[in-house]
């Protein structure tokens, strides 16, 4: 056998087959991980038994009677709702939405059963959100709030808060919420060093670096993601219907 | 014949030698293939199946991942869920109430979910005022949260206080009426229940949809009236 006819045999045989498997796998693998998240094909109604329908209302009860800002995420109708007093405020379309659970070796670990039907406190948003406040000078026109002369036109919420992205909203009790913008965000726009996430994932399944238990992929359009974060009032609790 | 002997063993030595490294060479480049195929492909197999799987919502995991009820939801379901509707309903808003988006300078007057005028407005301007002669700062952010409407007033007056004249880098006037103002907060004030702060009118038309005040809300004239017209004392709030 001569290093040609090797070289030739090699390559029609079994590592060929072997990595062409193999490179379809990863196709498939990384264009699960990396996509956007498919659209969720959902039933209008939740079947409730009569203990979880009460459950759910004694959630919604709490929260209204809270005083607080709150925020509900229906998967069903595809939309994030700012509430208060058991009023929404505002809607947030969702374009798609999926779910994740943390594994090691194919096997869930740290697995959280019940992230929906219940309410998640404590959120925080990341990258934090950052007003770009005007300090105001005595006497100079172009920093007042209401310039009295024609022409100046002072920034708007838009202009001083920025949008990354892509932004977490991160449970301390094992629930990340991650919010994927697609499309043109309206306003400035925060540029952010880019991540290797599946590097980080990967870390994160070897438990060598803090991740959470359950992760929910949103994807939104750019208004109206970029609304949600510049909106959503600080440690907001997130209830998750069912 | 010494020569072509030479030659002869010389030859057959080569091929030998040839036939016997060959495969050696072979079998080490094999192993070491092997090697790293099976490294790379454990290594792979371990980096695929760490880190996080990714699941369309269907209807079953949503049923699977659904928090357990309490004991007494369990119990006696109807009484716990009649309760906790009660309480809800008690918290809604009564009739017409408003809705502010700050960030984006919306106001919507709703009657349920029912949208009853949806107006442009000026919001606080989130810019800070540090007075230079002393300690006092000033934020000037719309005040977030549920609030109600504690007065109405027509025609009303507005009472410039020292941050006007600080910004303005204009001393205070030394008579206290010379800081009010007619006609600067337009045909009505809705006064809040948070001290300071109101629904007005503006003589700045072309700022609307902007923000630009110290933390009222700026409404331009036809939406005001209509405001005007549907919230009476104790209409809600909403300021997002």
């Amino acid at each position: 056998m001569t290093y040609a006819s090797f070289g030739k045999r090699a390559r029609s045989a079994a590592p060929f087959s072997f990595f062409k498997a193999f490179a379809v796998a990863l196709s498939l693998f990384l264009l699960n991980s990396c996509g956007g998240p498919p659209t969720p094909s959902l039933g209008d109604e939740a079947a409730l038994s009569p203990p979880e329908a009460a459950h759910l209302a004694a959630l919604k009860a709490d929260l209204a009677a809270s005083k607080n800002f709150y925020a509900e995420l229906s998967l069903r109708d595809g939309e994030l709702r700012l509430c208060h007093s058991g009023t929404f405020l505002r809607k947030y379309k969702l374009s798609g939405a999926s779910v994740q659970h943390r594994r090691l070796l194919f096997f869930s670990s740290g697995k959280l059963d019940e992230w929906n039907n219940r309410i998640w406190r404590n959120g925080e948003l990341s990258p934090p959100r950052v007003i770009e406040r005007v300090r105001i000078i005595p006497g100079d026109e172009s920093t007042r709030p209401t310039p009295g002369k024609p022409g100046i036109l002072p920034p708007t919420m838009e202009e001083i808060i920025s949008v990354p992205s892509s932004f977490n909203l991160e449970f301390p009790e094992g629930l990340t919420v991650r919010v994927e913008l697609r499309g043109e965000i309206p306003g400035k726009k925060l540029e952010l060093k880019k991540k290797n996430l599946l590097w980080n994932d990967f870390l994160c399944g070897l438990g060598l670096r803090k991740g959470p238990a359950v992760r929910l992929n949103l994807e939104m359009e750019g208004k109206e993601g970029a609304a949600f974060f510049r909106s959503l009032p600080e440690n907001s609790p997130l209830l998750i219907l069912p | 014949m010494t020569g072509t002997g030479n030659a002869t063993l010389y030859d057959v030595t080569n091929d030998d030698l040839a036939a016997k490294k060959m495969p050696r060479v072979l079998v080490v480049v094999l192993v070491l293939l092997s090697i790293l195929l099976l490294g790379s492909s454990l290594f792979l197999a371990v980096f695929l199946g760490t880190g996080y799987d990714s699941r369309i919502i269907t209807e079953e995991l949503l049923v699977s991942g659904r928090q357990a009820p309490s004991h007494s939801e369990r119990s006696d379901p109807q009484t716990a869920l009649a309760e906790a509707e009660k309480i809800t309903e008690g918290l809604l808003p009564k009739k017409y109430f408003i809705v502010i988006d700050r960030v984006h300078n919306r106001l919507w007057l709703r009657e349920g979910e029912r949208t009853d005028l949806e107006a442009l407005i000026s919001a606080g301007a989130g810019s800070v005022l540090k007075d230079p002669k002393g300690d006092r700062e000033w934020v000037f952010d719309t005040p977030m949260g549920r609030f109600k409407v504690k007065g109405r007033r027509e025609k009303p007056l507005w009472t410039a206080p020292d941050w006007d004249y600080i910004e303005a880098n204009e001393p205070f006037p030394k008579n206290y009426a010379d800081r009010v103002e007619e006609g600067s907060l337009g045909e009505y004030a809705l006064d809040l229940d948070v001290p300071g702060y109101m629904i007005h009118g503006t003589l700045y038309t072309r700022l609307i949809g902007r923000n630009v005040s110290h933390g009222c809300i700026r409404v331009g004239r036809d939406d005001l009236r209509v405001l005007w017209k549907k919230s009476p004392v104790g209409s809600a709030v909403f300021i997002f």
